[in-house]
């Protein structure tokens, strides 16, 4: 269950120009250039070189209607554009399910994890909230068992899709005209508690079968969940947590000295343009080599962490200059043609339709 | 008698690399079937059409794999990657060449869609399209939570009201919005973007306009309706008009109808979808058009168009024998599931086609051959640009969505031969004439971009 043997894997969190609200004060680049292609292709670039296992994409769309960042691209769409850009590292965008439509989540995680040769990851939070109802014209639902309800459904109904063609479905048959055998292109019929989907998926089984979800710890019944995430204020709540799954992930807010000032002093000249609310992740305020120790000790429990920088361009640098080199050996460099399922130890499952898949998997097809 | 001087002497002809849902390509010769999936795949096509100054990719769309008698459709290559994922990909490998998607209004959240095709506009630098259409069967909405029917005459309405929600979003954030430094009072003017309210929808625009404003918009039906929506809203059309005489009475219409709507005549770009087969002499170009028939018709593939009608499987009949003596086994049939539109009505569409065969002397091969005859262009890389030339001078059409025969080299005979052909007789660009989608097409900003010239 760690990573001893694995490595670590250390992953970044890209949104916007990091995690603090003032983030983009304190930016490499002015405000109107975030939202280039330059901008979000250095950003992959920097991240490969520096040996992350993988990055997420955050969607914080709407989430600072003040003096903020206002403007977010869409976190899978994004990550397609950095698929071409990078080679190696897992791409793991948020893809909201509140209101969406599994169809479209399920086809666009899966063109993804083609686009990328198996490195898509999906970081499947509700994303509910009253502006996203509002922007959907939906009546506002805030009761939590239906809201976990309703992500568990899209969750699932997703995994059907994705093994809706089995592996060997495609059989360019000459003899028989046949292009593909269509006793191995399922219908899912799929009934949630608000939704139905008949499928087939758009697209053939994705590189790595099932795209790896991560999923705060808790939020989903377990064999939805491959990467639990764990969120506590301090390390012992971090090692105490149930991950929920198969693999754990301990999320760290970072804020880090740097040559030109203490990472106390950054972070009070950054929460004096607009208030970072802490106490809900472990934030880790101080320099490389103490952030060094954290990830050795978190090692141990963890087979993941995410790093949410508050300046991507001033923290991320430290991050790649000083801390990624010291973890050496224990952090899990990726390499190009390995897979994100790879990155975790994930196997790649058999398909719900594939004769070894069919005792695996229970049939869940109905909530 | 000297020709006529053509109405548009130096127009120039648009290239589009078009790829329908379900393509038809011999399959059986390609380097594996996987190619069809493959991204490498995609980014050597996109380079190739982009090496060949073509305008645009173009993408049709299906939001449910056919289906052939209760089963996925077996005989020919069906599925494609999401297109924004797929585009937003190719955005990355290439500079210059258009990313136009088909994106279903019915069953697709306007918010969520104007922030997905706007993510890709300003990733590709203002390259990116949008193809607006509705989809009005319960079979599609199958797949989906908002499947509710909308029949045929409120999808124009419903599919305005999207698109006016769309635009809306896409108004919201005007230009020059955001802080040019780190040190500005706010990341954006206070009360720049504002928020779009209608009916029970508020949403914020979630991104600023790209370098070509925003999406250019196309519109691919051909009903009065259709024509409509295109004259007020879109600034490329998708057609099926190919016959010179038929080709030149639609642009004709189209353009009468944004004259009426206050838009110049020429604010709107036609791309009628077909197939370009070359060859060094006309027989050998003919000799490759019957041999990519023969293969992409397969036994099976004739017999499930007749299947569809007949509604059950008819593979103990010869494809070259006449149609099944036995009458169709239902009376409807859903639309849109298979290759062939009977517009409901199996009982009719097997009367009139027994008709045809009888006057004709058809077989089933015969027959399905004659109602998918589609006009090609097959020729001498000279003959073709010729006709090509003739057609887009005349102002018949602006482009064609050409469909490759092959993947991944599908483009590469017309890049290197056809494409020098049409230089050489001015009819073709010999350079980008900008970055964007917008600049490459010549079109001016987005007619939501202007100040209304009609009121109402």
């Amino acid at each position: 269950m760690d990573a001893t043997t694995r490595g670590l894997a250390v992953g970044l969190e890209i949104d916007g120009d990091g995690a603090h609200p003032a983030a983009w004060r304190y930016a490499a680049h002015p405000p109107d250039e975030l939202l280039t292609p330059a901008r979000l292709a250095g950003t992959g670039h920097r991240a490969e070189a520096a040996g992350y296992t993988f990055v997420t994409l955050d969607d914080r769309a709407g989430a600072d209607p003040g003096a903020g960042v206002a403007g977010r691209f869409d976190p899978v769409t994004a990550a397609a554009f950095l698929s071409a850009h990078t080679s190696a590292p897992g791409l793991v965008p948020v893809v909201p399910t509140a209101h969406a439509e599994p169809f479209h989540v399920s086809n666009q995680l899966s063109g993804l994890d083609h686009g990328s040769a198996g490195r898509a990851g999906w970081l499947a939070v509700g994303g509910e909230s009253p502006e996203r109802s509002a922007a959907y014209a939906v009546r506002h639902e805030s009761a939590p068992a239906v809201l976990a309800g309703e992500t568990g459904d899209v969750v699932r109904a997703a995994r059907w899709l994705w093994d809706s063609w089995q592996d060997d479905a495609i059989i360019a048959d000459e003899a028989t005209g046949r292009f593909l055998d269509a006793d191995r292109v399922h219908h899912v019929d799929f009934r949630g508690r608000t939704f139905s989907v008949r499928g087939p998926a758009l697209v053939p089984r994705p590189p790595q079968g099932q795209v790896p979800v991560f999923a705060p710890a808790g939020t989903l019944a377990p064999d939805l969940v491959d990467v639990g995430i764990v969120t506590a204020p301090d390390v012992d709540g971090l090692l105490a947590a149930d991950p929920g799954a198969a693999r754990s992930l301990a999320e760290i807010e970072i804020v880090l000295d740097t040559p030109d000032a203490p990472a106390a002093d950054r972070l009070a000249a950054l929460d004096r343009h607009a208030r970072w609310p802490a106490g809900r992740r472990l934030r880790h305020v101080g320099d490389a080599d103490g952030l060094v120790a954290l990830l050795r000790t978190l090692a141990a429990r963890f087979d993941a962490v995410r790093l949410l920088p508050a300046v991507l361009d001033v923290d991320g640098a430290v991050l790649a200059g000083r801390v990624l080199p010291a973890l050496g050996s224990l952090l899990h460099r990726p390499v190009p043609g390995a897979t994100l399922r790879d990155a975790f130890g994930l196997p790649r499952p058999a398909g719900r339709f594939d004769p070894a898949g069919q005792q695996a998997a229970p049939s869940d097809r109905a909530s | 008698m000297a020709a006529p001087e053509p109405a548009r002497p130096h127009a120039h002809l648009h290239l589009a690399g078009f790829f329908g849902f379900g393509p038809a390509y011999v399959w059986s010769e390609a380097p594996g079937p996987h190619v069809y999936y493959d991204f490498a795949a995609w980014r050597r096509l996109a380079a190739t059409a982009e090496r060949g100054l073509f305008s645009t990719l173009f993408l049709g769309d299906s939001q449910r794999l056919r289906e052939h008698l209760g089963r996925v459709t077996d005989h020919s290559v069906t599925g494609r990657p999401d297109q924004l994922v797929l585009f937003a990909h190719l955005a990355a490998v290439t500079e210059r060449i258009g990313l136009v998607a088909t994106l279903n209004t019915t069953f697709t959240d306007p918010a969520d869609l104007a922030r997905r095709l706007s993510t890709v506009d300003l990733l590709s630098g203002g390259r990116a399209g949008w193809n607006v259409v509705t989809t009005d069967n319960d079979w599609t909405g199958e797949n989906f939570r908002r499947g509710a029917e909308v029949t045929h005459d409120d999808r124009y309405r419903h599919a305005a009201e999207h698109l006016g929600t769309v635009e809306a979003l896409w108004s919201g954030w005007p230009p020059g919005a955001v802080a040019d430094a780190t040190d500005a009072p706010a990341w954006s003017r206070p009360a720049a973007i504002t928020p779009v309210v209608r009916g029970a929808r508020r949403a914020r625009p979630a991104l600023p306009p790209s370098a070509q404003g925003r999406p250019v918009l196309f519109q691919a039906g051909e009903s009065p309706q259709g024509r409509e929506f295109a004259a007020r809203h879109a600034q490329g059309v998708f057609s099926r008009y190919l016959r010179f005489d038929e080709a030149l009475a639609f642009a004709d219409d189209l353009r009468a109808r944004l004259v009426r709507h206050g838009r110049p005549a020429d604010d709107i770009r036609i791309f009628p979808a077909t197939r370009v087969i070359l060859g060094d002499t006309d027989a050998e170009a003919r000799e490759k058009a019957a041999w990519f028939r023969d293969r992409t018709w397969s036994e099976r593939r004739i017999r499930s168009v007749v299947e569809a009608v007949w509604g059950h499987d008819l593979s103990d009949h010869d494809v070259d024998g006449p149609l099944p003596a036995s009458d169709p086994v239902a009376a409807t049939q859903t639309l849109t599931h298979g290759v062939v539109n009977t517009s409901d009505r199996p009982l009719r569409t097997a009367a009139a086609w027994r008709e045809l065969a009888a006057a004709r002397g058809f077989s089933m091969r015969d027959l399905v051959l004659h109602l998918n005859d589609a006009v090609e262009f097959v020729g001498t890389p000279s003959a073709v640009a010729d006709e090509l030339t003739r057609y887009v001078r005349a102002g018949a059409l602006d482009g064609l969505n050409l469909q490759p025969n092959a993947v991944p080299d599908g483009f590469d005979d017309v890049v290197d031969r056809l494409v020098p052909a049409l230089q050489d007789r001015g009819a073709y660009r010999t350079a980008y004439e900008g970055t964007t989608l917008r600049e490459n097409l010549g079109l001016l900003p987005a007619v939501a971009d202007r100040a209304p010239a009609v009121p109402g």
